[in-house]
């Protein structure tokens, strides 16, 4: 009995032991993979373009067609793919950040790249652009968000253009608008019609707080803004205030459509596929997405809903001009700083060929993607509402978006009380003074 | 046999090692290193700033901070009086002389205890759901359809709805430990107060409660910890919203640190809440115990 009790309470004690040792044992295995930057054959990417999504997201597609075309060019290196979803890469980079554990390639917001550069994680860029043949055929200003000091730390991936309004004409002729409205108070006015048959004038799915602040507010508060206050914002110089004037109307505004029951009831419960999908179905007459948007109803849409689908942008303000809409290159891929030699060479010319030109050149002809790169490409091969798109965004200019630039801590703030804006429970002025909190903290 | 109990203190200390080795490195080291990392102003890089305790002061002025609280506060209320509550209802009558099938009822009773949170929140997300959910679905069918709405958007409603399945899920758990208190109660005792003709309610309280003391107080410590740091339910289910209506701390200092990207403030605020858990699990503890010592003095 005693020899029993004795020995159990060992191998308990051991057992113990050993899951310590063993764990400890596993993360110091993994840290030396890391950190061996010598070792050319490998080489680690982390990225949100995920295998299962290709069919219906064409960034994804585009981006993922380049890397496997890289493979077969350069068959002696071994590419691992830290792929997951676009929120837990957020939160994944984040923390792989914190402990200074990047991959070798890695994707980073614009918003980002502040922390990022402070931190020394990121290698210039400079002089592989310069030996590349084709960096002059990227728009204006997509490098902008990625450069700080004369350093261009990110290769631009996508063009993020979020502020599309999808409408069903069809059923806005039912409520007779031949064409998308081209002020509030007529979306307003149509909403009742709308709700009396049962839908809803626009979808809005919100639960995840960022919809409503990139897709709307982001465009329609640079109606009433422009684009000075904005990037004064973006630079936290501390002249363009959220308490301003200008913005306390945008805000107003974009609470007075919830309050006319423009949106769909559940707007805060919905994620923003769930709003598209409600529109595809018919049960709203429009959708704000982004340039996603596209593929999205072209793949999941009634089929007579996507025959009606026409694009438009957002009104106007009262006696202001509604040629812009919220778009600009929001995410980068970048080297890790930890890099040299062979490896790096390596790294640069993954970035380069993965998510440069050529990747701009498939993406347009393959898929209508307006992408960080202008090509030229005929239209006429592309689905009717590909052509649309590509026709409106042609004829617009970007204004920042609001998510890709603005200090992560005003966002989520903003984001947050967006969802007490549209429900009524709180007042512009006062969120906006709980924004400005926020963005007075950042002021440099 | 004699032996056994003569164990030297040294041999008690060796098999115990790994155990406090393991415990410190999971979590002593990583609270000290949190109220480390709570005196600076760090974004999670490399460069950080001391900044002393502005951090923690600054995290009991913090409004979304104190409305969290209460949050958890109300969560942690409405859960002793839901979940305990009901599974001492349960218990007692599970431990009835004409119940059969006691085993089944408590396996079925402890099932939803075994599914993971996201699942849960999942399964109640669609019966709030506004167009498929089952109480609309329910409400319109029974001609109430003017009381449809989205549930999980009203900002006065959404925390008792989120506190549904937190009840739901843990009755069986708190179920389990009573029951087994329960047992070890001897029946004479039951069948002594039903002569003298002291049944049901007045059983429960006066008798049944008292000798179950022990078990209870730690079911309200398991409560109280539990909901202090509750996570998954609500982020699965409203991510805190409408707005700040159902954040819980744990929520709040998670998006501090990783969607606001203020480390130091989010570490900081880690060390608050353990401080207020710490508070309010010794404070319950202490106030039971003085409520049961009271009634020993008078036995």
């Amino acid at each position: 009995m005693k020899r029993k009790t004795k020995f159990t309470a060992v191998l308990l004690a051991g057992i113990m032991l050993l899951s310590a040792c063993g764990s400890s044992g596993n993360d110091s295995e993994g840290n030396e993979a890391k950190n061996d930057s010598g070792n050319t054959d490998e080489l680690v990417v982390s990225h949100y373009f995920l295998e299962e999504e290709r069919e219906s997201d064409t960034v994804a597609d585009s981006y993922l067609a380049m890397v496997e075309k890289w493979q077969e060019d350069n068959p002696d290196i071994t590419l691992t793919q830290q792929t997951m979803s676009q929120s837990d890469y957020s939160t994944k980079i984040q923390a792989q950040a914190a402990v200074n554990e990047l991959p070798d390639v890695f994707m980073v917001k614009g918003s980002w790249i502040d922390n990022f550069v402070e931190n020394d994680t990121m290698a210039p860029m400079n002089a592989y652009l310069e030996a590349d043949e084709n960096s002059d055929k990227f728009r204006e200003g997509v490098f902008d968000a990625a450069t700080r000091d004369g350093n261009i730390y990110g290769m631009p991936n996508q063009l993020s253009i979020t502020s599309i309004v999808y409408y069903n004409e069809e059923l806005w002729k039912l409520a007779g608008y031949d064409v998308f409205p081209d002020n509030f108070e007529d979306i307003k006015k149509a909403a009742e019609k709308f709700n009396e048959q049962g839908i809803s004038a626009i979808a809005l799915g919100n639960s995840e707080k960022w919809p409503a602040e990139s897709c709307i507010l982001s465009t329609l508060g640079d109606r009433y803004t422009g684009s000075d206050w904005t990037n004064s914002i973006i630079d936290a110089d501390g002249e363009a205030k959220f308490t301003d004037d200008n913005f306390v109307k945008a805000l107003e505004e974009l609470q007075s459509l919830a309050t006319a029951g423009v949106f769909n009831p559940d707007f805060n419960t919905i994620t923003e596929t769930q709003a598209v999908e409600y529109y595809g179905q018919g049960k709203a007459a429009t959708v704000i997405s982004g340039h996603w948007g596209v593929a999205s109803i072209s793949a999941f849409a009634d089929e007579a809903v996507l025959g009606n689908t026409k694009v438009a942008i957002l009104p106007a303000a009262d006696g202001g001009q509604a040629d812009s809409i919220s778009g600009g290159s929001g995410w980068y891929f970048a080297v890790n700083k930890n890099l040299s030699g062979d490896k790096l060479e390596k790294a640069m010319d993954f970035c380069l060929q993965t998510t440069g030109y050529d990747m701009n050149v498939y993406g347009a002809e393959n898929h209508g993607i307006i992408g960080a790169a202008m090509v030229d490409v005929d239209k006429s091969q592309f689905p009717q509402l590909t052509q649309d798109f590509i026709t409106l965004v042609d004829e617009v200019t970007f204004t920042p978006v609001y998510d890709l630039l603005m200090d992560g801590a005003v966002i989520e703030t903003m984001n947050t009380g967006l969802q007490d804006l549209l429900n009524d429970s709180v007042s512009a002025q006062d969120l906006a003074a709980q924004i400005q909190a926020e963005q007075d903290k950042v002021q440099k | 046999m004699s032996n056994c109990l003569n164990v030297k203190k040294r041999t008690i200390f060796l098999y115990m090692l790994p155990g406090i080795f393991w415990y410190s490195f999971i979590i002593l080291i990583p609270i000290c290193l949190a109220v480390y990392y709570g005196m600076y102003d760090w974004s999670g890089g490399i460069s950080m700033t001391f900044t002393g305790l502005d951090n923690y002061i600054e995290v009991l002025k913090d409004p979304v901070f104190i409305q969290s609280l209460k949050n958890n506060i109300f969560l942690t209320v409405v859960c002793l009086i839901g979940q305990i509550g009901i599974a001492f209802a349960l218990a007692m009558m599970l431990n009835g002389r004409h119940i059969r099938f006691k085993g089944l009822h408590r396996t079925v009773s402890y099932f939803p205890a075994v599914l993971s949170a996201v699942v849960i929140g999942f399964i109640w997300s669609m019966i709030y759901d506004y167009n498929y959910g089952l109480i609309n679905t329910f409400l319109e069918a029974i001609g109430k359809s003017e009381l449809t709405q989205a549930w999980l958007n009203n900002k006065n409603l959404v925390l008792l709805l989120a506190a549904l399945p937190l009840i739901w899920q843990y009755i069986g758990y708190y179920l389990i430990i009573i029951m087994s208190a329960l047992s070890s109660v001897d029946p004479q005792i039951f069948e002594m107060a039903e002569i003298d003709g002291a049944t049901g309610f007045k059983r429960a309280i006066h008798i049944t409660l008292p000798l179950i003391k022990n078990s209870l107080i730690v079911c309200v410590t398991l409560c109280i910890a539990g909901n202090m740091k509750i996570f998954d339910h609500i982020y699965v289910m409203t991510q805190g919203g409408p707005g700040a209506a159902s954040s819980v701390m744990a929520m709040y200092a998670y998006k501090t640190s990783f969607l606001s990207f203020k480390m130091g403030y989010g570490s900081a605020m880690s060390i608050v809440i353990l401080i207020i858990c710490l508070v309010l699990v010794g404070a319950s503890q202490g106030l039971m115990q003085y409520f049961t010592r009271e009634k020993e003095g008078r036995a």
